[in-house]
C-alpha cells in the first residue's frame, strides 16, 4: 500500500524493507512505516517553555525604555563575525541581541556600554557573555590580593546559558591569586557555575571564579585593535588608554586591507595580566620606619598600547583572492588563544572569542610535581641539639582510702 | 552535511564557513561531481585552520559497495578547486602520526624537522629535477582526515540498515529520533566498517538488520570525550567530541535530517584526560 502511495524509485529493494517494518507490527499493519510518534509531556513542556521564552522577547514594549547604558549592534556585528567564519545561527543570534538589549535596560548608567564578549563552550550548555565597565567598587578590597577598577577588574561580566530566559548573572571579581593558578592547568568547565574545580594545583574557587579567571586572561592577551583607535591619554599617571579624537579618527582611518594585514598595524588596547596576575603595578608597601620595601624580583606590568607579537597572530583577508578590495575585512585569529579573534574593516572592529577558554601549548600538559617534603630541623653548627625534657614521673597508686576500697 | 544546512550546526560549534568559501565551494562541488562523474553523495566534511590559508574538505560516499566507501577532496581557501586527498602508504602514515604542530595552510609544506624549506623550481628551466616525492602536508591532511572521520563520524540510530542482499545502505525510510532517544549517547553509531565483533556477526544474520551492527559511540574510551545535549527549543540534538575538538553534529528530532563537520585545526586534544 504504501509502495502505491510513495511510488519510490527503486520499488523492489524498497519492498523487503518496508515488509520488515510492517511485520515489527502485526497488529496493526496499516500503520505507516514512518508515522510520527506523538511527542511526549516532557517533550511538549520544553518546546513551548522556550517559544513562550522567546516571544515575550520579541513583544514590543509598551513605552520606550530609558537608554542608560549602550547595547552592542549584534546584528551589525555578525556581518564581521560571517566573514571570519564566525556564527551562532543567525535567528538566535537575533534572539541573542534582544536579550542583551533587554538586559541592557537594567543596569546602571556607569557601565556606559556592553559588549558581547563571545561564547565559551562547556562539557554542557555553553556561557554567553558580555562585557560592560564595573559599576560598582568591591569595599574593603586588599590591594595586594586583588586589583579594583584600575586594574584587572575594569571590567566585569554578565553570563546565561539560554539567550531567552534573559537572565544574565554577574560574575564575581577576579583576584590575583586565581588568575596566577589559572593559568596552571587545563579543565573542561561543566556549564554549572556553582561546580567546584577539582584541579591540581588547587584552585581558590568555583566555576564562576574560574570563568572569569580565563574571561580575564583572553581579554588581556587577544584584546587588539587597529592602530590609532585608542590613544594614551596623558593626563593620567600612569597613562591610561581612551578612545582617541574624532578628528585623529578621521584621519587615520578608514584603513586598507593591505595595511591592516601587517601586524604592526595592530595594538593590544587591554593590558596584559603579568606573571603575578595583575596590570597595574602593585601598591607600594612600606615598613615600620615608614620606608618602601622593595620587592626581591620585581614583576613588570605590561605598558599600554603595546604592539602585538607577530607570531602569536594569523592574518586573513576576507573576502580575499579575486573578491578582495582595499576595504575588505582583514581578521586577525589568535594562535595563543584559539577561538579569539579581531575583525577590523574600514573604521570599525570587532572582538570575539568561540571556544573552550583553553590556551594553546605546543607541549602536552604535564601536572606539576607535589612539593618537596619538608625536611626534619637539623641544629645549626653552634646551637646545641634539641633535648628532650624528662617526663614527670607521679606515683599513680591512689593514696590509701579508709573505709570501702574501689574495685576497678 | 549538506552544504547548505551548515547553519544547523553553528550554534552549537559557533563557526560556518563565510560567503565566499560557500561559494566557492559550491562550484567546486559540482564540478568534481561532473568531470569525475560521480553518482554519489558530495558532502561538507569541514573546515581545517591553518597559519597562512584553511583547508575546506569534502566527503563523497559511494554506495555501490557493501558498505559505503569514502573518499575525501580537499580544496585550500586561495584556490577553490577540488582535489583527492592522497592514499597514503603505512611509511607517511607513522610519519604523519607523530606531528603535532598546527597546519601552515600550504599543502606542499615538507620542512617538518628544521629543514629548509624547499627552493620552488623554476618553471621555465627544463634541468630542474621534478620534485621529489616526500611527505608533505597533504599526506599529513589526508592523515588527519581519515583519524578525524574513523573517531567522529557520527550516525544516528536507523539510519543505516543492512538489507536483504547483506549490502548496507541508507535507510531511505528513517524517520529520525524522538525526543528522549536523541538525548542519550547510545543512539548514535560510528559511520564506520563495524570494528566490534559482535556488530560483524550480527551483520551476517538473515534478513534485515535495522541497528546495533554499527559501533556505538558509547564503546569508545573515554566515553566521556561525548556530549549530547539538546538545543534551546528542544527540536535538535547536538553531539560534540571533545578529543577532536571541533567536530560537531547535530540531528534534528522527528525528521530524517542530521549532518555533522569538523571545524578545527586538526590537532587533537592530547590532554584530554587531564581536562575532564
Amino acid at each position: 500500500m504504501k509502495i502505491l502511495l510513495d511510488r519510490p524509485g527503486n520499488a523492489y529493494d524498497m519492498f523487503e524493507l518496508i515488509s520488515a517494518e510492517v511485520k515489527e507490527n502485526p497488529l496493526n499493519p496499516e500503520i505507516e512505516a514512518n508515522k510520527s510518534v506523538p511527542p511526549t509531556a516532557e517533550e511538549v513542556e520544553k518546546q513551548l517553555a522556550w517559544a513562550v521564552a522567546c516571544s515575550k522577547l520579541l513583544k514590543r514594549p509598551d513605552e520606550p525604555p530609558e537608554v542608560n547604558v549602550k547595547f552592542p549592534d549584534l546584528m551589525d556585528d555578525l556581518m564581521l563575525y560571517e566573514w571570519a567564519g564566525v556564527s551562532f545561527g543567525r535567528s538566535e543570534a537575533y534572539r541573542l541581541y534582544l536579550s542583551i538589549k533587554s538586559f541592557s535596560e537594567t543596569l546602571p548608567p556607569e557601565v556606559e556600554r556592553l559588549r558581547f564578549f563571545g561564547i565559551i563552550k562547556t562539557r554542557g550548555l555553553p556561557y554567553y557573555i558580555i562585557e560592560g565597565l564595573n559599576p560598582d567598587d568591591e569595599e574593603g578590597i586588599d590591594e595586594m590580593q586583588q586589583e579594583g577598577r584600575s586594574g584587572a577588574n575594569k571590567f566585569t561580566y554578565w553570563v546565561t546559558q539560554s539567550v531567552e530566559t534573559n537572565s544574565w548573572t554577574k560574575l564575581p571579581n577576579v583576584t590575583m591569586a586565581q588568575i596566577v593558578a589559572a593559568r596552571k592547568f587545563k579543565k573542561y568547565m561543566s556549564g554549572n557555575l556553582d561546580a567546584p574545580i577539582s584541579s591540581f594545583p588547587p584552585f581558590p574557587g568555583n566555576e564562576s571564579n574560574y570563568l572569569r579567571s580565563q574571561i580575564a586572561l583572553i581579554c588581556g592577551a587577544t584584546s587588539v585593535s587597529p592602530a590609532g583607535y585608542f590613544e594614551l591619554n596623558e593626563d593620567d599617571d600612569p597613562p591610561t588608554v581612551k578612545l582617541a579624537e574624532a578628528e585623529t579618527l578621521n584621519e587615520t582611518f578608514p584603513k586598507t586591507a593591505q595595511e591592516l594585514k601587517e601586524p604592526d598595524a595592530w595594538v593590544h588596547h587591554e593590558i596584559e595580566l603579568n606573571a603575578l596576575g595583575r596590570c597595574t603595578a602593585l601598591p607600594e608597601q612600606l615598613d615600620d620606619n615608614g620606608d618602601p620595601i622593595e620587592p626581591d624580583e620585581p614583576v613588570e606590568v605590561a605598558p599600554p598600547l603595546k604592539g602585538i607579537e607577530p607570531e602569536q597572530w594569523a592574518f586573513r583577508v576576507s573576502p580575499g583572492g579575486s573578491g578582495e578590495h582595499p576595504a575588505s575585512l582583514v581578521v586577525a585569529r589568535s594562535l595563543v588563544f584559539p577561538g579569539a579573534m579581531a575583525i577590523a574593516a574600514a573604521r570599525r572592529f570587532v572582538n570575539i572569542y568561540v571556544g573552550y577558554g583553553m590556551v594553546y601549548s605546543a607541549t602536552t600538559y604535564s601536572p606539576p610535581l607535589p612539593g618537596a617534603l619538608q625536611t626534619e630541623w637539623v641544629p645549626g653548627e653552634d646551637e646545641e641539639p634539641l633535648v628532650e625534657t624528662e617526663d614527670v614521673r607521679t606515683d599513680p597508686t591512689p593514696p590509701k582510702e579508709e573505709g570501702e576500697e574501689d574495685e576497678d | 552535511m549538506e552544504l547548505h544546512n551548515i547553519e544547523k550546526v553553528s550554534p552549537l560549534s559557533g563557526y560556518t564557513l563565510n560567503i565566499e568559501e560557500i561559494s566557492g565551494l559550491e562550484v567546486a562541488m559540482l564540478q568534481r561531481k561532473r568531470e569525475e562523474n560521480l553518482p554519489g553523495k558530495l558532502l561538507f566534511w569541514g573546515k581545517i585552520f591553518g597559519a597562512t590559508q584553511d583547508y575546506l574538505v569534502v566527503l563523497y560516499i559511494d554506495s555501490s559497495d557493501e558498505f559505503p566507501v569514502k573518499k575525501y577532496y580537499y580544496c585550500t581557501t586561495s584556490d577553490y578547486t577540488l582535489r583527492a586527498a592522497p592514499q597514503l602508504s603505512a611509511e607517511y602514515e607513522s610519519q604523519a602520526e607523530g606531528i603535532t604542530s598546527q597546519f601552515t595552510g600550504d599543502p606542499s609544506f615538507m620542512a617538518y624537522n628544521g629543514e629548509e624549506p624547499e627552493e620552488p623550481a623554476d618553471p621555465d628551466d627544463p634541468d630542474a629535477p621534478p620534485p621529489k616525492e616526500v611527505f608533505r602536508e597533504v599526506h599529513r591532511l589526508s592523515f588527519i582526515i581519515k583519524q578525524i572521520d574513523h573517531d567522529c563520524s557520527v550516525i544516528p540510530r536507523g539510519a543505516l540498515v543492512v538489507d536483504a542482499t547483506k549490502k548496507v545502505i541508507f535507510n531511505n525510510y528513517y524517520s529520525g529520533l524522538s525526543y528522549h532517544t536523541s538525548a542519550e549517547l547510545r543512539a548514535y553509531y560510528h559511520f564506520r566498517f563495524p570494528e566490534n565483533p559482535q556488530g560483524i556477526a550480527a551483520m551476517k544474520k538473515p534478513g534485515i538488520i535495522k541497528a546495533d551492527f554499527l559501533d556505538c559511540i558509547t564503546k569508545d574510551v573515554p566515553t566521556e570525550m561525548w556530549t549530547v545535549s539538546h538545543n534551546s527549543s528542544g527540536t535538535a540534538s547536538y553531539i560534540r567530541n571533545l578529543y577532536w575538538e571541533g567536530y560537531n553534529f547535530y540531528a534534528m528530532i522527528g525528521t530524517s535530517e542530521y549532518g555533522g563537520a569538523y571545524f578545527g585545526s586538526g590537532v587533537p586534544n592530547l590532554d584530554l584526560a587531564f581536562m575532564l
